[in-house]
């Protein structure tokens, strides 16, 4: 049995003293190559997980590994898409936002218009270099985060809810998109939702986490649906109910902790 | 008095986690900030020995010196309340003005836009100009030097209330008619409520405002108050009683803008803009 | 009554298959009138001018019917005096002065404040270190601080402009570090994920999103300074605007005093909108949405 790529061991996370504990004895492996989702409620402290895996916390009991390698900070290996337009320069044009992680690990800069080429003809904003981030819709900033990612070659994406600030309808056509383009990539994927069809239509495998404080994962599902997928189909309809079974009885003990 | 946009956030460094050394940071920077204060005066006081002719740079020891001089001649006492009830009054009278004007033109367009040309004009026009026709017009007396903080107050004032009123919610204006609010009605229970943050932040910056201008105004037409003091002890080279006199209005100034700081934070919290 | 027409409810009155709709009337003169009014671009210079018109109407009666020639002078004085003093070029020169005072205290001042406000944001110690006297040095008013100057630098223009240093350097640097305090985590976050040393994501990130701020900074602090300077123009001579001013004062000649008072405003109207434009232009795209802070 080969190691796992990603590992969180016995993980537990609290912000202060006084807080109560985020996630408590967190255990979860993620294979190279797989789309793995996180669905879970409000406060289940999924986002925690995703900031642990990038860097920017640290556990206070346990370890993250990735290839055996423990966390230590963020790094260029795991880059994430965040949710909202506030990790995007408006000072640059869509161009040099592709190209800023390019441009800060030195790479020649016709070496990196041509990769930012290909990263936004991937992501459909070929047309769109030249214009600044204020001038584009929710769907195409996200695009443009994609595109970043992309153009970096990192092995590991971590995505925190990036299509959340968009409407429903774009948002099924960047699921879509997401899809095609991972299955032309095959990156390690780590994503955030706490929309079940968004779940279905992307990932290999599903985790449920509890519901917070002290929270981790209840459980994992697989998801076996061959792709493309689409959201019409009986299969998609069984997978949706059987996942949220078991979603909704965390969204109820949620729903209770914030009403007591 | 520098003046900050309404929405200076609190500093804080981005991406450190581990919320449980905050205490222990904030006892570290306290200690920083004494060390440092406690340095800089003993600086001051080596510097000042070591300047030639330290009648030009007082020494900390001589103008706690002087302060305490000062104090006891109960000339510092006369001189603290002339300025402060001048800043008073003038930030009184031109605060009632400016929000009363402030919300007149926010919410009659025609109003606004009659008064609007000389708005823009005369609110660029330093208060300190205004010295020379007030003092042709009430003469050299105490009535010229509040027309002046009145002005300096009241543009700031205003122009903030306008921003206030203007930048309500629609959907609060129309959730208030649907339930059958009448305009007054609306006018007291979203108008104001709304404009109270921007209020504020103009009295704030008034209250900045007010002060330059006194001391101005003392160190220009005036025969008490710390403007005149420090000018004139200019002639009689006691830069001890300038340091001192510059201590106290930094106290004072500090003060006064700590009590808008309070008042915002701890009555006016509800009314925070965009709530 | 067809059937269909019953059922929908429909009379045949109501369908207008007979006789022909009317056609459309040419609007009245009044009409006309009626609908300028409504448009803005036209309502609002008709206020403006009608405003303009009462108000200098008023006042150029008011000072002829009441005889205050002397202390309230009418437009048409007044009017008379700033052309003159126009013409004979002293409200160029004492423009130009108090200007050239005003921008070389601006340039230095606002630099240091920028480069002050930036290490306070950033440094954590620096604060700890400096934060107590920016705080309290922000509350002291420039003008007090003319005296001492004078003091130490003699009456030359190095006081004035040192004043208009100080003046600058507190508002600039307070704006520079509300603009480092807000600029948003995930900007930081990514650039370190992208493997940026602390000195880029300081170049790279910080330095640019605080440029709104600090264009603020500015534009505040310029309005400061045109106090500063005029107060000590009139305090210690030296050919400003604001000496122009006390010369008025001191022949008693209001005309002259209103045409210096109209010179500063305009300077002061003229400079703002040059930062209002400057922060527009520049704040947009320094933000990845519209950029609103004041009016």
């Amino acid at each position: 049995m080969s190691a796992p790529y990603i590992s969180f061991r016995d993980v537990c996370f609290t912000y202060n003293e006084r807080a109560a504990e985020v996630l408590s004895n967190l255990n979860l492996e993620l294979k190279r190559g797989e789309f793995f989702l996180l669905l879970g409620p409000s406060g289940c402290g999924k986002t925690t997980v995703l900031n642990l895996l990038a860097g920017f916390e640290q556990p206070t009991v346990g370890q993250i590994a990735v290839g055996g390698t423990p966390v230590t900070g963020p790094g260029p290996d795991r880059i994430v898409i965040f949710q909202g337009d506030d990790s995007l320069l408006g000072w640059l044009s869509t161009m040099e936002n592709v190209e800023f992680g390019l441009m800060l690990a030195g790479m020649g800069r016709r070496e990196r218009r041509a990769r930012a080429d290909r990263a936004l003809k991937m992501v459909g904003l070929a047309g769109q270099d030249g214009k600044h981030p204020h001038e584009l819709s929710g769907g195409m900033k996200q695009r443009v985060q994609i595109a970043r990612a992309l153009v970096c070659d990192a092995d590991i994406l971590l995505m925190d809810e990036p299509f959340a600030a968009v409407d429903a309808q774009t948002r099924a056509i960047l699921q879509d998109e997401l899809a095609r383009i991972w299955m032309e990539t095959q990156r390690t994927v780590l994503f955030i939702t706490h929309d079940i069809a968004e779940a279905i239509i992307l990932g290999d495998r599903i985790g449920v986490m509890r519901a917070g404080p002290r929270s981790g994962v209840k459980e994992i599902i697989a998801n076996d649906l061959p792709r493309p997928r689409s959201r019409g189909d009986v299969a998609f309809a069984n997978m949706y109910a059987r996942i949220e079974r078991a979603v909704s009885e965390e969204v109820q003990l949620t729903v209770q902790r914030e009403t007591r | 008095m520098s003046g900050v946009s309404p929405s200076v956030a609190s500093s804080s460094l981005a991406g450190v986690g581990g919320g449980r050394r905050a205490l222990a940071d904030r006892q570290t920077v306290l200690v920083l900030s004494l060390v440092s204060i406690l340095g800089a005066l003993v600086l001051w006081q080596i510097t000042s020995t070591l300047v030639y002719r330290s009648i030009l740079f007082p020494s900390f020891i001589k103008t706690a010196g002087a302060l305490v001089a000062t104090a006891r001649e109960g000339l510092l006492l006369r001189d603290i309340s002339a300025t402060l009830s001048r800043v008073l009054i003038g930030f009184l009278v031109g605060s009632v003005g400016g929000v009363t004007l402030g919300l007149l033109m926010g919410s009659v367009p025609l109003v606004r836009t009659f008064f609007d040309p000389y708005l823009n004009f005369f609110r660029f026009v330093t208060p300190i100009a205004w010295i020379a026709p007030a003092t042709i017009w009430f003469g050299v007396g105490e009535t010229s030097r509040l027309f002046l903080v009145v002005y300096a107050t009241i543009f700031i004032i205003l122009v903030n209330t306008m921003a206030g009123v203007t930048r309500i919610h629609r959907d609060r204006v129309r959730m208030a008619r649907a339930f059958g609010a009448r305009s007054w009605q609306v006018f007291v229970y979203i108008t104001l409520p709304a404009t109270l943050p921007f209020i504020l932040t103009g009295m704030r910056i008034g209250m900045g405002n007010s002060f330059m201008t006194v001391i101005g105004a003392e160190m220009l037409a005036g025969n008490n108050g710390l403007g005149y003091l420090i000018y004139s002890s200019r002639i009689y080279f006691k830069s001890d009683v300038m340091f001192a006199t510059i201590l106290i209005l930094g106290i004072l100034g500090f003060f006064a803008d700590r009590v808008f700081d309070v008042a915002q934070r701890r009555f006016f919290w509800r009314y925070r803009a965009g709530h | 009554m067809s059937p269909n027409a019953a059922s929908s409810g429909v009379t045949a009155r109501d369908t207008n298959t007979r006789r022909p709709a009317p056609a459309p009337r040419r609007p009245t003169a009044w009409e006309h009138v009626r609908g300028a009014l409504q448009d803005g671009r036209i309502r609002t210079p008709l206020i403006y001018g009608l405003s303009l018109l009462a108000v200098l109407g008023g006042w150029q009666f008011a000072a002829h019917r009441f005889r205050l020639l002397l202390l309230f002078p009418p437009p048409s004085a007044t009017f008379e005096r700033f052309v003159a003093l126009l013409l004979d070029g002293s409200i160029e020169k004492a423009s130009a002065v108090s200007l050239l005072r005003i921008l070389a205290g601006f340039l230095v001042g606002s630099l240091a404040g920028i480069l002050l406000g930036l290490l306070l944001g950033s440094s954590r110690l620096a604060r700890a270190l400096l934060e107590p006297y920016v705080h309290f040095f922000r509350f002291v008013p420039p003008l007090a601080w003319f005296a001492p100057v004078l003091l130490w630098f003699g009456i030359g223009e190095k006081a004035r402009i040192l004043l208009i240093v100080y003046t600058t350097v507190f508002a600039v640097a307070l704006n520079a570090m509300a603009g480092v305090a807000a600029v948003s985590r995930n900007k930081i976050r990514m650039a370190r994920a992208f493997g940026a040393r602390p000195f880029q994501v300081f170049v790279l990130i910080t330095l640019p999103a605080s440029v709104p701020y600090i264009f603020t900074g500015m534009r505040v602090a310029m309005g400061n300074s045109f106090m500063t300077v005029v107060a000590a123009e009139m305090l210690a001579a030296g050919e400003g605007l604001g000496y122009l001013v006390n010369t008025g004062v001191i022949f008693l000649d209001t005309t002259t005093v209103f045409s210096g008072v109209i010179a500063l405003g305009i300077l002061g109207f003229t400079t703002d909108r040059v930062f209002r434009w400057l922060i527009r232009r520049f704040g947009g795209r320094f933000t990845a949405g519209p950029f609103a802070f004041d009016q």
